[in-house]
């Protein structure tokens, strides 16, 4: 039974495609009329801006109280259903802070970008609270997240390798995005959010088959956007790392009954772990210092690998893109670009300065390239040392990085359970 | 199973039946407004049969106002009938948007009442902490080594199409020359337009050297054996095929017509063809010319923007390559002897002309720089010389760009920014063809009727008894430029005699007699040298020093033509024919 309307609901999702939009060629009016100015939508008036920080500051403050005072994932599940209405449907998406990233990184770039205020707020203030209560935007705030949160009926646990190289992605996808802002070259954030055209309902096809698929998945692996792709995620991670308090599973001492192993569908319980360990401390040092001098070795990589990456990666600046379009004559190619360049010859500019801008594009990508093959190597090399780095623990107890604060495994701890029924 | 109570159960079976119902609901709706936006996907409205039909009708009569109202009307109706379409999809998404949302609360409910305990029992043992932290390492290391391997691929490959994916080893103009300063990239062109270009009269760095290396030895233009393809020019002319991309242009003029030709390098074909008339002031009067020049002699200039050519009569005409006239321009009719056969060249966002012309006539001879894009004089410099027939080439020297030219009387290098004269060398020539080059650190010029010079281009004012590091009478030609690859400097005479000297001390290394007659100048590619005689017979000799002549080609027609090379492919110019020569399988 249950199987077949599991099934049934597989088959169901893939007609979310629908939602793709359609365009229409305008009509070719040769005389008396006018075609009316495009014009675009004005901008969020600054009263509404501040209440969607207002709200966000409140479910940010509520979804902590929730998670480390009242322990209640009844709680969070509503306030849960609330962001994915309002943050989601209601607000369709925008502002998000996992889009931040990139209004940052090009206002901290000098490329001319302005950053509203509301922008830094929903940046920063999940970061802020992440650094004192963990992930609780993750958990009940962000609608990217409810989106998902909602499908989680069956989930399995994935091999511990598998969710280890997986959740590399989302640092090569921050590394990206970044460059990309701070270049002045695209926001691909935004415009590769996956759940934004369900929000919106209608958007362009293959970001909308996207979601559908990961919201498939999320069937069975809980939030993969969330633990597999979100740049933002990895932000949250390193400052929840560090994060003053942050939810426990046993609101007393653990027992290490074990009941709470399986609880959590992200794998982001940590069993204890004995301080004596088969091995003697002269191995392991000299194992930390090879590790220590691949992190130079691959921060040093990253940074010649990246600085040789230029050519790739900037042509998705769409100046670079045209120049060279431009310069290449091809008749094909000219015809795949053929809106561009009549846009660009009709506007009377100068290719030559078209071509001094691309080459400025290209010198940031050189050194931007160079920063981000960096920071991948040294981000991998870190990461190797990370997992070599034995800490003793004789509970139960969250992994501070990747635990989204959900409360789910509070409820499988009799200490909890003694608390909530004395 | 938490489905102990008989309420549990039947609500169990509740919450089963409405997903079940509310999925089959949704799926339904979903397939419908699948199949509809499949159709509105698929459906071109304005591309209906009865339209096309009727704008069929309306070009043959375009006045006819009945057909243009009845096309109005079915647009409108095609039109009305798409939005309407959409708008019932709309309803459709909330109805699906609606049955989902039970469906999913549904199974939650389901999901909820199917919890079980945990049973820590029955979980296996956790991996040993050792080799759990072992594979984490190995899994890390693995997945850092795919992204850079990735990345370097990436990378490396990007390089390849940057240098023309035609050589192992691409050679620069600077490298050829075996300079550290030599006629390179007077445009600011990439090292890849470098490969696939050959934008101005004998290419890039205007010494007629490759950029590339991997070029055929052996073709037959008769059989068509080697040739990529071969297409005949309507109007015959001297010049060469200039290229930028893939696009070939080439001139051809007649005494009264003049034609830029634009051809496609892959195929063949001929994308456009442009005559330039309608020139303000251009005269009407046809140049008396010498028939070995012809009235296309000058070889175009172009990039991405545009071609720039010139004729014999003076019409300078500037196109851009959609086949658009951009400017047009009327320099007068030149007083020349043997006909206007000067190239143009092309420094910055500046066309170069070198316009001399008969002082005995009293028309002095000039330079001029135009603005590329407009047409107007950049700026235009008196030159106290007589007529010439050598083309003025951009040297890149440590001192800075010069615009190196020769006449009969003096070898002069100019500012190619301001015109500003830097430096001359006094000579005593007549009929000066060939065209100077820059190599090894030096200006070499070859004047007919006197010497070959070697000049070092760091003087000013009259260098003639300073800066001259060499002269020899060995190898002068009367038609033919040299080419060099830094080390040795090749001469080839129209009477057939080939003459190889040392750069740095202009030391005859070895002369060989050929069985030809060359009025094209030779071509150097990598270790070889092309040379192309008046029959048509391509003698491709070793450019070392001693004489090793590697192999033979025919084009099967007469060419006083120098060889092009672009990418893997070289570009020769028959006295009809246009051939492309090249490796099929590449």
């Amino acid at each position: 039974m249950m199987r077949t309307v599991a099934l049934l609901f597989y088959l169901l999702m893939p007609v979310l495609t629908v939602l793709g939009e359609n365009r229409f060629p305008q009509p070719q009016f040769e005389s008396g009329y006018s075609m009316p100015a495009i014009s675009v939508p004005a901008p969020r008036v600054a009263s509404w801006e501040l209440l969607d920080v207002l709200v966000l500051g409140g479910a940010l403050s509520l979804a902590a109280w929730l998670i480390l005072k009242k322990r209640s994932r009844r709680g969070v599940f509503l306030l849960t259903v609330f962001s994915l209405l309002y943050f989601g449907f209601w607000r369709k998406g925008c502002v998000c802070s996992i889009g931040g990233i990139q209004n940052v990184a090009a206002w901290l770039s000098g490329n001319e970008a302005v950053l509203p205020l509301s922008v830094a707020a929903f940046f920063i203030l999940p970061l802020v609270f992440a650094l004192f209560f963990g992930r609780v935007f993750c958990a009940a705030v962000c609608p990217l997240g409810a989106i998902q949160e909602m499908m989680i009926l069956f989930p399995k646990r994935l091999p511990r390798p598998v969710s280890l190289a997986l959740g590399m992605v989302p640092v090569v996808y921050l590394g990206l995005a970044v460059l990309l802002a701070a270049t002045g070259s695209a926001f691909i954030i935004c415009r590769h959010d996956p759940f934004v055209p369900i929000f919106r309902l209608g958007g362009e096809l293959s970001v909308l088959l996207a979601g559908v698929f990961l919201l498939l998945v999320g069937i069975v692996v809980a939030r993969p956007f969330c633990r597999f792709l979100c740049p933002y995620g990895v932000l949250l991670n390193w400052a929840s790392r560090l994060s003053k308090w942050h939810a426990t599973i046993t609101p007393d001492e653990c027992v290490k009954c074990r009941l709470c192993e399986r609880a959590c569908p992200f794998d982001a319980i940590r069993v204890p772990v004995a301080s004596l360990v088969s091995e003697s401390r002269g191995i392991g040092v000299r194992r930390m210092k090879w590790l220590l001098l691949l992190l130079v070795f691959l921060t040093g990589i990253g940074l010649w690998t990246g600085s040789r990456l230029e050519g790739v990666l900037a042509p998705i600046n769409s100046k670079v893109k045209l120049d060279q379009v431009l310069r290449s004559n091809h008749p094909a190619v000219e015809k795949k670009y053929a809106l561009e360049l009549e846009a660009f010859r009709s506007g009377g500019r100068n290719p030559q300065v078209l071509r001094a801008e691309a080459e400025a594009v290209r010198r940031q990508f050189r050194v931007g390239g160079a920063c981000l093959g960096g920071f991948l190597g040294f981000v991998f090399g870190m990461s190797m040392v990370g997992v070599s780095i034995r800490r003793s623990r004789d509970a139960y107890e969250p992994d501070r990085g990747e635990c989204l604060s959900c409360a789910r495994c509070f409820r499988s701890c009799p200490k909890e359970q003694k608390r909530l029924k004395p | 199973m938490s489905l102990e109570s008989k309420s549990s159960q039947s609500l169990y079976r509740m919450a089963c039946a409405v997903a079940v119902v509310s999925c089959v609901f949704s799926l339904l709706v979903g397939m419908l407004l699948v199949s509809n936006s499949m159709a509105v996907r698929m459906a071109s409205p304005l591309e209906l049969p009865e339209l096309e039909h009727l704008r069929e009708i309306l070009k043959a009569s375009p006045v006819d106002q009945a057909v243009t109202d009845k096309i109005r009307d079915l647009d409108q109706v095609v039109r009305h009938l798409y939005f309407t379409g959409l708008a019932s999809r709309k309803m459709g998404i909330i109805l699906l948007l609606t049955g989902m949302v039970v469906s999913l609360l549904s199974l939650q409910a389901v999901a909820w009442l199917r919890r079980r305990q945990p049973e820590p029992r029955g979980y296996p043992p956790g991996p040993d902490p050792l080799q759990a932290e072992s594979v984490a390492r190995w899994v890390l290391a693995g997945l850092g080594g795919v992204i850079l391997a990735i990345a370097v691929w990436f990378g490396q490959v990007d390089r390849d199409l940057r240098a023309g994916s035609v050589s192992d080893k691409p050679l620069s103009s600077s490298d050829a020359a075996g300079t550290s300063a030599s006629t390179v990239n007077t445009s600011g062109d990439s090292v890849r337009e470098t490969a696939i270009t050959w934008p101005s009269f004998r290419g890039t760095s205007g010494n007629g050297v490759a950029a590339s290396t991997n070029f055929p030895v052996a073709w037959d233009g008769a059989t068509g054996s080697g040739v990529l393809w071969k297409v005949e020019v309507p109007l015959s002319g001297m010049s060469l095929p200039v290229v930028w991309g893939n696009k070939v242009y080439l001139t051809g003029a007649s005494a009264e017509t003049r034609v830029v030709y634009c051809y496609d390098l892959a195929t063949g074909t001929r994308l456009w063809q442009v005559e330039a008339k309608g020139i303000a002031n251009s005269s009407k009067k046809v140049p008396e010319i010498f028939q070995d020049t012809g009235y296309a002699a000058p070889t175009s200039v172009t990039d991405d923007r545009l071609v720039c050519s010139i004729f014999a009569n003076g019409d300078v005409v500037a196109i851009d390559p959609c086949a658009k006239t951009l400017w047009t321009l009327d320099l007068g009719l030149p007083f020349n002897r043997y006909g206007h056969s000067s190239s143009l060249a092309r420094f910055q966002d500046k066309v170069l002309i070198q316009y001399d012309q008969d002082a005995e006539k009293g028309i002095p001879s000039r330079l001029l720089a135009l603005d590329a894009m407009t047409g107007k004089t950049a700026w235009s410099t008196p030159r106290k010389v007589s007529d010439s027939w050598s083309s003025p080439v951009v040297a890149e020297t440590e001192k800075g760009a010069q615009l190196i030219t020769m006449a009969n009387d003096a070898i002069i290098a100019y500012d190619p920014a301001s015109g500003r004269e830097l430096w001359a060398v006094k000579c005593s020539g007549s009929d000066v063809g060939p065209s100077p080059i820059f190599a090894g650190g030096l200006v070499l010029a070859s004047i007919t009727g006197d010497r070959i010079y070697a000049i070092r281009p760091d003087g000013s004012g009259d260098v003639t008894a300073t800066h001259v590091a060499w002269t020899s009478e060995d190898g002068v030609t009367d038609v033919s430029s040299p080419v060099s690859n830094g080390e040795l400097v090749f001469f080839a005479h129209s009477g057939g005699l080939i003459t190889c000297l040392e750069v740095k001390t202009g030391k005859k290394v070895w002369d060989h007699n050929l069985d030809g007659e060359f009025y094209g100048s030779p071509g150097l590619a990598g270790d070889k040298l092309y040379l192309v005689a008046r029959n048509g017979t391509v003698f491709i000799l070793k450019a070392g020093r001693q004489f090793e002549e590697i192999s033979k080609a025919t084009l099967g027609e007469p060419s006083d033509s120098s060889p092009v090379f672009v990418g893997d492919r070289i570009l020769i110019r028959g006295l009809k024919t246009l051939y492309c020569i090249g490796n099929k399988a590449n």
